[in-house]
């Protein structure tokens, strides 16, 4: 039905403003212009009519703003409103052959990680605006405005699935060439493109001239039409009026031609004037030559990655052979996961592998959230690695971007149920070179694998550079004549069928000693015979090294910059005495945090609980973490966490009451317990033994209120005392609190909140909470909680204080 | 939209915002401090942008009306309102028939026909001796939020540094708004700066605020149910245009846009003696 939609025609005309028009026939400021729909039809047909008669081909609805949200106060339906403006632009334009598209603005709060508001539910928003559409006969849908690629993939997908109709997606960057919030240009058009859109664009927020750039930098980036909607130029800070005229901005709109731009209108500011200056400066023109950047490419919103080089691709989003993970992913524990995906990417990875996959784990349920928990904090792109087809659909559903999928096979079966979902997606995906009868023993036989998962990806329209092949890595000390095999399939599948490979390259290693030289020779070799992406342990300093003296070799590293940068400081150090055992030089470290000063443990005669007892007092992370090693070797867990980290976090407490230490300085500390904490879950997650418990409790910050640094600080105090924080975030619903409190048995919970109109939520929770047969007790906090306000809400106590919700939690838990 | 580079991210006063005084401050937090300020700085630009009303004196405070250079000024460049339908007959009537749509319309809140109320008796005070006033809204926008969900996973100690310097930074971006205005009105006087929550000024105003402003449009910022702004550091003011001198009328805690937030004001202390 779309297939080519705006082939139909060499250049296409869009409308102009709708609200401008509307505010300069009187519509009042800050007056929903959505109702017009159904209170005067008659002015807006008028309008439609008159960008019709200026030349425009297609015209939008007057339904910018009319979602679920925006029209919850008015009184009326998505469906009524939709279904009139559809009727109405039909009525007034559909004789002389103009379109009507249905138009979808941002739903105008913001989503999951900047909101509150989900993916699902905006999902959920976007669908019911295209099926009143879809059902008023709207000819297309038009996505406009757009400043989050999350928010316009959760209107394109409802597009896509609730309609046959072409869809265009706009969004509105600002003068660095991102929107808002950080979306770039490449990352929009290819996320897009591979979700399915019919025609991109920009629109709203800059004039025409200023776009230039940023639309041919989004052709190169896209096969589809391209589509300019500029403002009349910049709005007057005194006035708000916009400062080009019809003229100027037709003049400067038509040098979008020559970059291939095909599908023209104006935004803020303009008129049917400007419509029909830019028509009559468009008429016979046809579509200039477009250049197509045809590069294999991932990305999240912010970080476009393209991959005309080698890239890191981190594999420790992995429970297999990591107990600790493996815990983590039994407790829900996202958190620690996302730590791990930290370190990889401070530690130079470029893309992130994660497999959450485990007995006694649902992957269709956590691959999702954890691709949403990840990208809540790192930039990175990502690869789902999964073998089940469910679960990578859940997982790429949610993803930001454009991300990469591991893996597919050789097996007709498998291709079959993956392939559709890469397509849909817009993934790029990884071919193994194996199929149902197993791996082939020959280069040979690999690449013939690797050409029928080509041949079946072409097949199903995914483009030859989403797909990626891995000629797999045995384990050299079992097949010995294995590695030469792989070596030689990576050369070819690169050299001869032109795609790019990736490798797993530690597995090489296995069960021989001094493992990490074989695996950086492995690395080493399997880069010069063309690997593109090796998955490795980007901690692992010398696999990072390696890959940063190929890239010098390779030209990659212009200058040689990047290897001096990360060489030149490190010599020095290293100079005498030889090479620091350990990550004590790896720049992968975590940076200590707060107050300088040396740990005392090697200068002092003192004994490592001792010495533990002064790193968490100054806060000092990486000190402590090392010295609970050595102290475990004297004493349990639990003499640890009762003898010194408790007590040292009693005696910074007392300093932060009595003002002699303040706020960063008290969560340095329980950073520092938390750095022990973690070397004692370790040690007893590696014997398989009880973790160190004190006790649950539900934390929140209450519906309506986004602030959510206060509670963090409370979490991160009392997970370092030991008790187990059910953490379940902001803006949380009362019911969903009481909900868990029942379902998880807690005898506390904490609520927070920071502004006066989000209490009356707080006072909703607790007397819901009340309802229960034996109620939880209750403590508050917050910057507009009082004593007083507390006690009248029925709370069972107040804490001014992160510190004081442990003396409460002491109280309450033991 | 301006874009500056130049706003002022006062370390000292950041810090003063977690509760410690300066002469508390020692060498290591300032350190901290100034380290992560540079990171705000490199990752975040502080946006701003203003319109300039006519004040008039209403029943139940202060209405602001649509700009008076406005009509006149833009009328050169852009065709007038009446000439933008096909023809001149049919604006006249479309326009009155959204007159009589709006006063049927009570659903757009504060914001009227004839323009934007600032209601109660501290609008009405502040703004008592000004012939214009100026909505100004600035903000840090997504970036620094998703900078301090980083730092927060990473490091809660250096997050709340983080969190403190954004604070000040948005009230520097403030302050530079404030500037230019200065710079654009010779010979006025400029009134403290206010803002919903101040006073008696409703909270509830945020809304119809930012959208007479078309904040979320301009500069990416949402309003919830609740009247938060999103992203977290955001910041609307108003400000007073004056033939007379000011006084500062300012002055404690009830003013203070950090009343909120303070950590003197939780532990029953103020930050200036």
């Amino acid at each position: 039905m779309s297939a080519d939609f705006f082939g139909q025609k060499e250049i296409w005309i869009l409308d102009g403003a709708m609200g401008t028009v509307l505010q300069q026939n009187g519509l009042p400021p800050g007056g929903q212009p959505e109702l017009l729909n159904l209170e005067n039809p008659e002015l807006l047909k008028r309008v439609y009519r008159a960008y019709a008669e200026a030349g425009s081909d297609i015209v939008y609805s007057n339904t910018f703003g009319a979602n679920g949200l925006k029209l919850k106060r008015t009184g009326h339906s998505v469906s009524e409103i939709v279904e009139s403006a559809i009727r109405t632009a039909k009525e007034a334009v559909s004789e002389l052959g103009v379109r009507v598209a249905l138009d979808i603005g941002p739903l105008g709060e913001l989503l999951e990680p900047m909101g509150s508001l989900t993916f699902e539910r905006a999902y959920e928003l976007f669908r019911e605006m295209v099926q009143a559409g879809v059902s008023a006969g709207a000819d297309l849908i038009a996505i406009e405005t757009m400043s989050d690629l999350y928010e316009a993939k959760a209107a394109l997908l409802a597009a896509k699935e609730n309609s046959d109709l072409p869809v265009m997606v706009t969004m509105s960057v600002e003068a660095n060439g991102r929107t808002f919030t950080g979306c770039t240009i490449p990352s929009m058009a290819r996320t897009l493109e591979g979700l399915g859109a019919d025609a991109v664009g920009l629109n709203c927020s800059l004039g025409p001239d200023t776009m230039v750039d940023m639309l041919a930098e989004l052709a190169r980036n896209t096969r589809l039409p391209v589509v300019a909607k500029p403002n009349a130029g910049l709005p007057d800070p005194m006035d708000g009026h916009y400062d080009m005229g019809p003229e100027a901005f037709a003049d400067a709109i038509v040098e979008n031609l020559p970059n291939g731009i095909c599908i023209f209108g104006g935004c803020c500011g303009t008129n049917p004037e400007y419509i029909r200056q830019v028509s009559a400066r468009l008429k016979g023109k046809k579509r200039a030559e477009r250049v197509y950047d045809a590069v294999s490419f991932v990305c999240t919103a912010v970080d476009p990655l393209r991959l005309d080089g080698t890239k890191v691709i981190g594999e420790r989003i992995n429970p297999t052979g990591k107990k600790r993970f493996q815990q983590a992913l039994l407790e829900n524990d996202l958190d620690y996961i996302l730590d791990v995906g930290i370190q990889e990417e401070d530690a130079g990875a470029e893309i992130l592998d994660v497999n959450v996959g485990f007995p006694g784990v649902d992957e269709v349920e956590m691959l999702p959230r954890v691709v949403k928990k990840l990208q809540s904090a790192i930039s990175l792109p990502l690869q789902l690695d999964s073998s089940n087809p469910k679960a990578l659909e859940a997982g790429l559903r949610v993803y930001n971007g454009k991300a990469a999928v591991n893996s597919v096979n050789g097996n007709p079966e498998v291709m079959e149920r993956i392939l559709p979902i890469i397509k849909k997606y817009g993934a790029a995906v990884v071919g193994l070179t194996l199929d149902d009868t197993g791996i082939p023993q020959t280069a040979e036989a690999r690449v013939a694998i690797a050409e029928r998962i080509l041949e079946n990806a072409l097949k199903y329209g995914i483009p030859k550079e989403d797909l990626w092949i891995d000629c797999l890595t045995l384990t050299v000390s079992a097949q010995q004549e294995q590695a030469a095999e792989t070596l030689k399939a990576v050369y070819r599948v690169t050299h001869e069928l032109g795609l790019k490979t990736v490798l797993g390259v530690s597995n090489i290693s296995f069960g021989l000693p001094n493992r990490q030289l074989i695996t950086q020779n492995f690395l080493i070799q399997a880069l010069a015979n063309g690997l593109s992406f090796p998955i490795i342990n980007p901690n692992q300093k010398e696999m990072m090294d390696a890959v940063a003296a190929f890239r010098v070799l390779n030209q990659e590293d212009k200058e040689c910059r990047a290897f001096i940068d990360r060489f030149a400081g490190a010599a020095a150090q290293n100079a005498p005495g030889g090479g620091a055992g350990g990550a004590a030089g790896s720049p992968a470290g975590a940076a200590s945090s707060g107050a300088g000063g040396a740990a005392s443990f090697s200068g002092k005669a003192v004994t490592p609980g001792q010495a533990l007892d002064d790193a968490i007092m100054k806060g000092l992370r990486n000190e402590a973490g090392k010295i609970a090693v050595e102290a475990l070797k004297t004493e349990t867990e639990l003499e640890l966490v009762e003898n010194h980290l408790i007590p040292a976090l009693d005696k910074i407490g007392i300093d932060y009451e009595q003002g002699r230490a303040f706020l960063p300085q008290l969560l340095s500390a329980a950073q520092a317990a938390q750095a022990v904490f973690e070397v004692i879950r370790a040690s007893i997650a590696g014997k398989g033994g009880e973790q160190v418990r004190k006790g649950r409790l539900i934390i929140a910050t209450v519906k309506g209120d986004i602030h959510d640094i206060g509670k963090n600080i409370v979490k991160t105090v009392l997970e370092n005392y030991g008790y187990e924080v059910l953490d379940l975030g902001r803006d949380v619903p009362p019911e969903l609190i009481l909900e868990t409190a029942q379902k998880e048995n807690i005898r506390l919970v904490g609520l927070s909140a920071l502004m006066t109109t989000t209490l009356p939520a707080m006072e909703e929770t607790i007397r819901l909470l009340q309802t229960l047969p034996e109620p939880p007790v209750t403590f508050v906090g917050g910057a507009v909680v009082t004593p007083e306000y507390a006690k009248h809400m029925g709370a069972d106590y107040y804490a001014k204080d992160a510190r004081e919700s442990v003396e409460i939690a002491r109280k309450v838990l033991g | 939209m301006p874009q500056e580079n130049s706003v002022k991210l006062d370390i000292t006063e950041a810090l003063r915002y977690l509760g410690i005084p300066k002469e508390k401050q020692d060498a290591a937090l300032l350190e901290s401090a100034r380290d992560v300020a540079e990171r705000v700085r490199k990752a975040v630009t502080p946006r701003w942008l203003y319109r300039v009303y006519a004040v008039t004196p209403a029943e139940q405070g202060m209405m602001l009306t649509v700009p008076l250079a406005g009509g006149t000024a833009a009328a050169g460049r852009n065709p007038a309102p009446g000439g933008v339908l096909a023809s001149g007959g049919t604006s006249a009537a479309a326009a009155s028939s959204v007159t009589g749509l709006a006063a049927g319309n009570s659903a757009a809140a504060a914001s009227s026909q004839t323009g934007l109320l600032l209601p109660g008796n501290s609008a009405a005070v502040m703004l008592k001796e000004c012939s214009h006033a100026v909505l100004l809204i600035a903000s840090l926008g997504a970036g620094f939020d998703a900078l301090l969900r980083r730092e927060q996973a990473q490091d809660m100690s250096r997050a709340v540094i983080m969190d403190a310097c954004g604070s000040a930074f948005v009230e520097g971006a403030c302050d530079r708004a404030e500037e230019e205005l200065a710079a654009r009105f010779p010979g006025k006087y400029l009134t403290d700066r206010f803002s919903p929550g101040y006073g008696d000024l409703p909270l509830g105003l945020q809304e119809s605020l930012c959208r007479e402003l078309d904040a979320y449009r301009r500069l990416g910022i949402a309003v919830s149910e609740s009247m938060l702004m999103n992203p977290v550091k955001s910041v609307t003011a108003e400000i007073g245009i004056s033939d007379r001198p000011q006084q500062a009328r300012i002055r404690g805690c009830e003013y203070c846009s950090m009343k909120e937030t303070c950590a003197f004001r939780k532990r029953g202390e103020r930050c200036v003696s």
